[in-house]
């Protein structure tokens, strides 16, 4: 028996279908030039003669070159193009009444459309992924495809569910295309400035694009504010596919294979659910619209107030930016927070009568105007000072010893971090190339690295009348601070989770001469010093005239491969190797790190001490005696060398 | 108990913003009349007709088809059909695709009917409907319409555009499908002249509220235009008790609309000694002139 509940769902469906046939048609044969573009390429590759190996290579190349971005960006305009046309028998006074009369219940009819549209957006989609699979030999790119294939399937199914649910919404055709672009951009715009605010922040880092994590790290970036794409188009079915990093156009934007991230995971299941959500609410307020709005305003007034307070915020933002970088010469202080709220204020202004015009046709109720602007007003300048003034806490958040495993302090090379410490190269190297890391785990050095962290904030708090800041502007990172790299400090705590602070150069604190850092790096050289093999490490020493001199433990080649003129400087029975390192642990144990001091050079001598994994960096002076006296008695065995004697 | 088989309109309320359109009107269709509903510019006609076929939700009150609320129920509305006042056809909608898109929603579609209706209107099957003439794409509507064999069909001005000719086939039409299958036939229209002939009932509405609602015969037989002369000076004084409208007075030469039983206004207008006295019953316009001149809604 046929279900009443469903009665003529089939006759709508290929109504529509039919109503669209020609869009559909030009679909296709856009989507069909994709897989034919693959077929040819592999075609061409089979002609080479090619191995095996590299046929399959070229044909996963070819097949996966596919522009993924191109075909989810026609998919995504043709349902927006032909949803638009679809519901419009929702916006349109003729339609409604034909179509309002017609026997089948709202939501039967409204489903037919979205399943209509779903179909004919995703079947030619599915032949372009098959086509694209086979000619690729299959087990190439199965894998893949199909899962770029269900991304797509998800990106379109959750656009006709935005659009679905705006269609219900929206009385007029215009007020529906104005709404889903307002939406589609105002949100992200929105959730960026916040970023952009939330980057001005001590601790919170600098922003970068292209990454996918926020207020964390990753083993791409151990350092600094991440924009989380996935996070920015959480509203936005339009963007929102591209955030997705499965996608090969985002790993082309970022030049590097990404991987599956735990957010991309949560990515994908939020869009699932905002997507039966949309389509469950849509289905539910369509039995309630009222079928007069129909080219008269909006069905659920909540919806249109709700995109203008949205995108008051969004242009308020824009414009409070837009109006300080006009005024100001850096986004920095009390001038900024003011202008700020000016130009919010005045641009949010500006698009609430701007939108009042386009959907209300009047400027009538001034004070539900004036209400909605305020509300907007509430929301955008209320951020702005949540975040400005802390943002509940996050800049001044210090995690007591008692709570922390271990502390990291990490540094950009050829900086003051560098020249003063030692530098833990973790293992993978290329993920973390340009990055020095100090790891603490002993209480004093913990407290140590607390105590400054402390000092900080304090600068911070000195700094500024109410609101925090780091300057902004990044043109000028290091003006004035050459000698500091930024400093990204990292608790690992005992309750598994990490908390992490990034202050960049600029900031200003010279925490390179605050006392604590200084016994950090003493604390932790001593450390290092103590447990040198003394057979496995490489001595450098330098003076300031230029000259160097090196000389190598008896087991250090085995691990670096050295030159054979470099071989006489082993120290090949390590008794003076060792001796020279007990007097260097002696005198740095009693006098600590040598001051380098401009007006004398000659009293200043650097040494780098490199093991396989790590290299200790730092300085002595005339009061040394034991490392000098060992020195010279080194030289009497004639395994070190001049090397800038040799170069002439 | 069987079902009660007519239109059931309860206290029904329908609002525009601030703007009432229908206020908590109730009344009646019964099955298998022709029902007229007239009223005054913005009176709530095409608004009470989008209630009766679903379109428009009510924000109160209720309207029942035979027992059964319309509102979003495919199984009422596959018995109803509503032509608008604005046909809707799509770009590149033929009467044929359109026949085609119909007969797959509703369950009764008579094809040898269709064809039959296509015999009687003459139109190109297979031309672009929104390329025809106004009056050509409310006989598409009406072919389309009648083919579905409804046992309610709401049709709003729908003699609008029409030819004589092909009015007067309309009403033929209508009146068979009355007659010979029992269909309901309700038409919102300004234009009483065509319901004269055509209509067994008559609902007025004015401001969103019934003026008058019944049948066109009682309406016609208690309302009737008098013509009276006398030959010798009278003063309009002498018509007193008489529940007259619109006097007008020429000398010894009266005209003026009187209601009540036309029995007793003869015997009151002999016994005035007239030299020539006319009692007709109003047509539905004067009808329609009088009722609304009885809620302030007159010619001045």
């Amino acid at each position: 028996m046929k279900s009443s509940k469903l009665k003529n769902f089939r006759p709508i469906l290929w109504h529509t279908f039919r109503k669209n046939l020609g869009l559909c048609i030009a679909y296709w044969v856009v989507l069909a030039v994709f897989p034919l573009r693959s077929i040819i390429s592999v075609m061409s590759i089979n002609q080479r003669y090619a191995t095996p190996q590299e046929i399959n290579q070229l044909k996963y190349i070819s097949a996966y070159s596919i522009d993924s971005f191109l075909i989810t960006a026609i998919a995504l305009v043709f349902t927006t193009i032909v949803g638009l046309r679809a519901f419009s028998y929702l916006h349109n006074k003729r339609k409604t009444d034909y179509y309002g009369s017609l026997p089948i219940s709202r939501r039967t009819h409204l489903f037919s459309v979205y399943t209509s549209l779903a179909l004919m957006t995703i079947i030619p989609l599915f032949l372009s992924t098959v086509i694209s699979v086979l000619s690729a030999g299959f087990t190439n790119t199965v894998a893949e495809l199909s899962e770029l294939f269900g991304i797509q399937v998800l990106a379109v199914l959750g656009n006709i569910s935005f659009i679905t649910l705006l269609s219900v919404f929206s009385g007029t055709l215009v007020d529906m295309i104005v709404s889903y672009s307002l939406v589609n951009i105002g949100i992200p715009i929105i959730i960026l400035l916040l970023n952009v605010l939330a980057s001005m922040l001590p601790g919170s880092g600098e922003l970068s694009f292209f990454e996918y994590n926020f207020f964390t790290t990753t083993p791409y970036n151990p350092i600094g504010m991440e924009v989380n794409l996935p996070l920015v188009t959480i509203f936005s079915p339009l963007l929102a596919p591209f955030a997705v990093n499965k996608m090969p156009f985002i790993e082309n934007i970022v030049s590097r294979p990404l991987p599956t991230a735990p957010h991309t995971t949560f990515h994908i299941i939020w869009w699932v659910i905002l997507t039966v959500g949309m389509t469950v609410l849509a289905l539910h307020l369509i039995g309630k619209r009222r079928a007069e709005a129909a080219q008269s305003g909006f069905a659920f007034v909540q919806a249109r107030e709700t995109v203008k307070t949205v995108s008051g915020i969004a242009g308020g933002m824009l414009g409070g930016f837009i109006v300080s970088a006009i005024v100001l010469d850096t986004l920095e202080g009390s001038a900024f927070a003011l202008w700020y709220m000016i130009g919010f204020l005045m641009f949010s202004f500006v698009i609430h009568i701007v939108l009042q015009m386009v959907y209300n046709k009047n400027i009538k109720g001034i004070k539900k105007f004036l209400l909605n602007w305020g509300i907007s007003a509430i929301f955008g300048i209320g951020a702005f000072v949540l975040i400005m003034t802390g943002m509940f806490g996050y800049v001044t958040r210090v995690p007591q010893a008692s709570e922390v495993e271990s502390v990291s302090f990490v540094g950009v090379s050829d900086d003051s971090i560098n020249q003063l410490s030692i530098d833990e190269y973790v293992e993978d190297d290329y993920e973390n190339d340009g990055y020095h890391t100090i790891v603490m785990t002993e209480k004093e050095q913990i407290k140590s690295a607390i105590k400054l962290h402390e000092n900080m904030i304090k600068f911070a708090q000195e700094q500024s009348i109410f609101i925090y800041q780091q300057n902004y502007d990044s043109g000028n990172s290091y003006d004035g601070y050459e000698d500091l790299s930024d400093l990204s400090i990292i608790y690992k705590l005992k309750d598994g989770s990490t908390l992490t602070r990034y202050y960049t150069a600029n900031y200003g604190y010279d925490y390179a001469e605050d006392k604590n850092f200084k016994d950090i790096i003493v604390e932790k050289n001593i450390s290092n010093l103590k447990s040198f093999e003394y057979e496995k490490v490489k001595v450098e020493i330098f003076n300031d005239d230029g000259t160097c001199y090196n000389f190598y433990g008896k087991d250090y080649a085995e691990y670096f491969e050295l030159d054979k003129q470099d071989e006489k400087f082993v120290d090949k029975t390590g008794t003076h190797l060792k001796s020279w390192i007990e007097a260097v642990k002696k005198d740095y144990i009693a006098k600590g790190e040598a001051k380098y001091d401009d007006s004398n050079p000659k009293e200043y001598i650097s040494i780098i001490i490199s093991t396989e994994d790590s290299v200790t960096d730092f300085n002595i002076d005339k009061s040394y005696k034991n490392t000098l006296n060992c020195l010279l008695s080194m030289k009497d065995l004639n395994n070190f060398r001049r090397e800038s004697d040799e170069e002439n | 108990m069987g079902v009660i088989l007519m239109i059931e309109i309860k206290n029904l309320t329908k609002r525009f913003d601030d703007k009432t359109a229908i206020d908590k009107l109730t009344s009646t269709v019964k099955s298998g009349i022709i029902c007229g509903l007239a009223g005054s510019n913005g009176s709530g006609k095409s608004t009470l007709l989008r209630m009766l076929t679903g379109v428009y939700q009510p924000d109160g009150g209720e309207i029942l088809i035979d027992g059964k609320n319309i509102f979003d129920n495919a199984e009422v509305k596959s018995q109803c059909y509503y032509i608008s006042d604005y046909p809707y056809f799509d770009s590149g909608d033929t009467l044929k695709k359109m026949a085609d898109f119909t007969r797959s929603m509703y369950s009764n579609w008579d094809d040898d009917y269709y064809r039959k209706l296509c015999e009687y209107f003459p139109l190109n099957r297979f031309s672009s409907i929104i390329n025809m003439s106004k009056g050509m794409q409310r006989q598409a509507a009406i072919i389309l319409a009648f083919a579905t064999r409804p046992k309610y069909i709401f049709m709003d001005e729908i003699f609008d555009g029409l030819d004589p000719v092909i009015r007067q086939m309309l009403k033929k039409l209508i009146i068979e499908n009355v007659t010979d299958n029992g269909m309901t036939a309700v038409i919102a229209s300004h234009n009483l002249r065509e319901f004269d002939d055509i209509c067994d009932n008559l609902i007025m509405l004015h401001n969103g509220k019934i003026v008058d609602n019944g049948s066109v015969d009682d309406m016609k037989s208690v309302s009737f235009r008098v013509q009276i002369a006398f030959n010798r000076d009278v003063d309009v004084d002498i018509f007193a008790g008489l529940n007259t409208m619109n006097i007008m007075q020429r000398s010894r030469y009266f005209s003026f609309i009187v209601s009540g039983d036309e029995a007793e206004i003869r015997t009151r207008l002999s016994s005035l000694e007239p030299a020539f006295i006319d009692l007709s019953p109003l047509t539905l316009e004067e009808i329609f002139i009088k009722e609304m001149g009885g809620v302030g809604y007159e010619v001045v």
